[in-house]
């Protein structure tokens, strides 16, 4: 945590309410979700109990409900259910632009991390290789969904293809609770949107009180409620009315504990179009859709394979690719969010001041002797800054500005000199003018580099398997 | 039979013939462990002399600072009288190459392979030697620093190059990564991992050999730094007598940093314990307290001792390694503060991270305790390879300084680590490494 972290959440605390971290939204909203909520079995994440979906808040939101949630055939007769719906849902988004680009994506949303990784890992894996044919087939809607709900569940940083509403809220707000009782969507949302005549701690317990947004159920629940409507469900034998009985007991059971954690992920979206969008979101839905849309190709062609455990070849490419992802998204929050950069002017990375002089004809030699136009721009710094000489900046406004900063004199006023993207009569322009309140930080554009690309699996990584005799 | 090797030089020189004599024999995959200072950079160079003979040499490391000191040892071997090489540095667009070497005989300097064919050997940073086209392969190569390298900065490697030489210190600081890698962690071939857990994976007749003596650290170091973080044993290969610092200029007024020095010069450890008092990570005190600490040794005008001669310590033989680059920062800017104000060139000291500051060698380094001021022992600043690389750069002689307090941050330590399935224990718990350099560092505070 930041500094400045540290003093919003002291402020939050203080204030008895959270404080926004951000002065934009950085994730993109769509304007159709799916929002999806879900229990499992306590102790068997394999064997879903329930889930709670919709598109629209002001309609009654589908439920699936496993009355046996240990039999393998009603798990997966509930589970056709919400594939069909989530097949029809995601097939609305199959239009391609001249490009070849879906233009638009789906956005699944969903309460919590934990819901995100259980759909998208879990209950992607145990479904997506099933197979359709054999003795007991699961309906073909099944291993489709799980295809799908895998996708999601591999998706990069910055990715809004998927959003837990807690983690997207946290991101943009700081409340003075624990980082762990922030799981809790429905006391965040206490914290960031309390009811009239509630300050935020007091909604938060009140938050604390709702049945628990899943994918967990709430123990109590489940001895007092589930215990006994599974029994019911046994006692009822093969008697379709008694089933019948027992699945619209359970459903409105089940109904009462996630339709208000359904209804919080609906909240969760209401305080975030609030903000408006931060400039590189659209980039970075934009790189959604094509993930889309690569996804939606391979599975029109039956290519959606997921590999538990991916080649060395492979598994390199991605971790280069992630890293890549994670170090733009930091950068784009900050170029995007002047609160996101206080974070890093407060923590002495970042530089911010008021222009006091720009020499833009400034030259000096190079190692070579060479004249070379080095403009220098002088500020007045706003915080004291302790980065020594030599240390490199960019232009917040104009990232391809490279800067260096210079030794200081006693001035107190900090000179920086332009090594490149202002050095140039047509770049010059970059440069601020005095009087100009400026923020220099440590994010410059990304560099490319020219990589060969590793076709095969060398030697050096390459496992010989013996085939060993069973034990 | 063979005789038992009696002095450290004739067990090194051993060690050194069974290596060339494991390649000779065309084992594909080699893997030598060095502790700090073993020979390590002077056996990568020996090999390369010698095999280039029958094909050109790529030498692979894994900063260009690394890549600079390789050509550095090798004009300084050349000078000592060693068979002239014809050295290439490989570098990136934007590299410039070092004053020092710019202009020596014998040494290429492109960014391009294709002006390179001619020389011996080729030094570069595995991140240049991913760029070139992969139509070239060498029969043989040299890894330096292979646990301090990625699993996938080998990728490139194995795709050229058909046999290797690995070199490394395995109580280095074990690669890493900024992207979340819950994806990646207990993988087999994980791309996480070093470059020689990987070699030992694919390749299980891999000859494995260990340097026996550290050439680098004092004896009075060697013995701590040997039982607090390696699983094979080694020796100092001076004797104490050999090594020693004296002080020209008395100190003109007596205080901590002093007392540092004296200590340290005469016991060639010091620890300097600051009220112990959490603190952000750039704790202003601590600053001043290394700074202090600079300011003293360079004034005090230190004759540096050692098997090979008698002369006086400079800026550039000072370090002073620190665990966040914010730190780095601070004290650079304080250094350079303290230069305008009094003239003396305590800013050509070198200051840097641990990661940045791995397999690199100093007369004396000046240490940023990593637990120091801290409230909680995270696994990053817990990492027996950040301590051990802090504490293993040195010559002469290290001072420590710290926060106190921090017997009571390892006793109240809960870890909050997860544990990955399929992922072997580090062999060498942090937390033990840390109470064992605690004790001993407390016998020498001032």
């Amino acid at each position: 945590m930041n500094a400045l972290r540290t003093h919003q959440a002291l402020q939050a605390a203080a204030e008895r309410r959270a404080v926004t971290t951000t002065t934009r939204r950085h994730v993109h909203l769509s304007s159709s979700p799916l929002v999806v909520v879900g229990y499992h079995l306590a102790g068997d994440p394999g064997a879903p109990l329930a889930l709670v979906w919709g598109t629209a808040r002001d309609e009654t939101p589908h439920c699936m409900v496993v009355p046996e949630p240990r039999n393998r055939a009603l798990r997966f007769e509930a589970l056709d259910e919400f594939a069909i719906d989530l097949l029809a849902y995601l097939s609305r988004f199959e239009v391609r632009d001249d490009g070849g680009t879906c233009v638009d994506a789906p956005q699944l949303v969903v309460p919590n991390a934990g819901t995100a990784e259980w759909l998208g890992g879990i209950v992607g894996r145990f479904t997506r290789n099933l197979r359709t044919d054999g003795d007991a087939p699961p309906p073909a809607s099944v291993p489709l969904a799980g295809k799908h709900l895998s996708f999601f569940g591999d998706l990069l940083p910055g990715s809004s293809l998927m959003i837990a509403a807690t983690d997207a809220l946290t991101l943009h707000w700081q409340t003075g609770q624990l980082p762990s009782e922030d799981l809790n969507l429905a006391a965040l949302l206490g914290w960031i949107d309390p009811p009239d005549g509630l300050d935020g701690p007091a909604a938060a317990r009140l938050g604390e009180q709702a049945p628990p947004a899943g994918p967990d159920s709430d123990p109590n629940w489940d001895a007092d409620v589930l215990a006994d409507l599974i029994r019911s469900w046994h006692v009822a034998g093969d008697d379709p009315a008694a089933q019948a009985a027992v699945r619209g007991e359970l459903e409105g059971e089940i109904r009462e504990q996630l339709v208000p954690a359904w209804m919080d992920c609906w909240r969760a979206l209401d305080q975030l179009v609030a903000l408006p969008a931060g400039d590189h979101v659209a980039g970075r839905w934009l790189s959604d859709r094509k993930v889309w849309t690569a996804h939606s190709a391979r599975m029109a062609e039956g290519r959606a394979f997921f590999r538990n455990i991916p080649t060395p070849v492979q598994a390199a490419g991605r971790l280069r690719f992630l890293e890549s992802r994670t170090q733009n998204l930091q950068r784009e929050m900050a170029w995007d969010d002047p609160l996101v950069m206080a974070a890093l002017v407060a923590s002495g990375e970042a530089l911010a001041g008021r222009v006091v002089a720009v020499d833009a004809d400034r030259q000096t030699f190079n190692a070579n002797g060479r004249r070379q136009r080095r403009p220098m721009i002088t500020l007045e710094p706003t915080l004291d800054f302790a980065r020594p000489a030599g240390t490199n900046l960019y232009l917040s406004r104009h990232p391809s500005v490279k800067l260096e900063v210079l030794p200081n004199d006693a001035s107190g006023l900090i000179r920086v000199e332009v090594l490149k993207g202002a050095n140039q009569t047509k770049t010059l322009g970059l440069l601020p003018t005095a009087g100009d309140e400026i923020v220099l930080s440590p994010y410059g554009r990304p560099e490319f580099y020219q990589r060969s690309t590793v076709q095969e699996i060398p030697w050096t990584h390459l496992q010989l398997v013996e085939d060993s005799e069973e034990s | 039979m063979h005789a038992e090797p009696v002095t450290p030089a004739e067990a090194a020189a051993a060690t050194r013939e069974q290596i060339w004599g494991t390649l000779t024999a065309g084992a594909r995959s080699t893997l030598v462990d060095s502790p700090p200072g073993a020979g390590k950079s002077t056996l990568v160079r020996e090999i390369g002399r010698r095999a280039h003979r029958r094909a050109q040499v790529p030498i692979v490391v894994q900063t260009n600072d690394q890549a600079d000191d390789m050509i550095r040892g090798y004009v300084a071997d050349q000078r000592r009288g060693a068979a002239p090489v014809r050295l290439g540095r490989l570098h990136a667009g934007d590299y410039l190459p070092p004053a020092d070497i710019r202009t020596q005989q014998g040494l290429t300097f492109s960014k391009s392979l294709t002006d390179l064919h001619d020389c011996d050997v080729i030094v570069a940073p595995a991140a240049k030697w991913a760029t070139v086209d992969f139509d070239h392969s060498w029969p043989f190569a040299i890894v330096d620093e292979a646990y301090q390298m990625r699993s996938d900065a080998l990728l490139p490697i194995g795709a050229m190059m058909s046999s290797l030489l690995l070199v490394g210190d395995p109580g280095q600081l074990a690669p890493f990564t900024t992207a979340d890698d819950t994806r990646f962690r207990g993988r087999p071939l994980s791309p996480l991992e070093t470059a020689a857990a990987t070699i030992l994976t694919t390749q299980p007749e891999t000859v494995r050999l260990a340097l026996p003596v550290s050439w680098r650290l004092p004896s009075q170091a060697a013995d701590l730094i040997s039982d607090a973080f390696y699983e094979v044993p080694f020796t100092a290969g001076t004797q104490p007598h050999q090594r020693r610092l004296s002080r020209g200029i008395a100190s003109l007024h007596r205080g901590r940093a002093a007392d540092a020095v004296n200590t340290a010069a005469r016991r060639g450890w010091a620890y300097v314990e600051l009220d112990d008092v959490p603190m952000p990570p750039t704790d202003p005190d601590a600053v001043q307290a290394i700074v202090d600490v600079v300011e003293e040794l360079i004034s005090a005008d230190i004759a540096l001792e050692d098997e090979y001669g008698t002369r006086p310590l400079l800026p550039s033989d000072i370090a002073v390694g620190v665990t966040h680059r914010d730190q780095r920062d601070h004290v650079r800017t304080a250094l350079q503060v303290a230069r305008a104000r009094t003239g003396m060139p305590v800013d050509e000291v070198v200051v840097d991270t641990a990661n940045v500051l791995q397999g690199r060698e100093f007369q004396i380094v000046v240490v940023w305790h990593p637990l120091s001021g801290r409230r909680d022992a995270s696994q990053f600043h817990l990492d027996a390879g950040r301590l051990c690389v802090l504490l293993s750069r040195h010559r002469q002689a290290c001072i420590v300084v710290s926060r106190g307090g921090i017997r009571d941050q390892l006793a109240g330590h809960s870890p909050t680590e997860p544990v990955w399935l399929g992922e072997s224990a580090p062999t060498l718990d942090g937390w033990h490494a840390h109470l064992a350099v605690l004790d001993h560092l407390t016998d020498h505070a001032v």
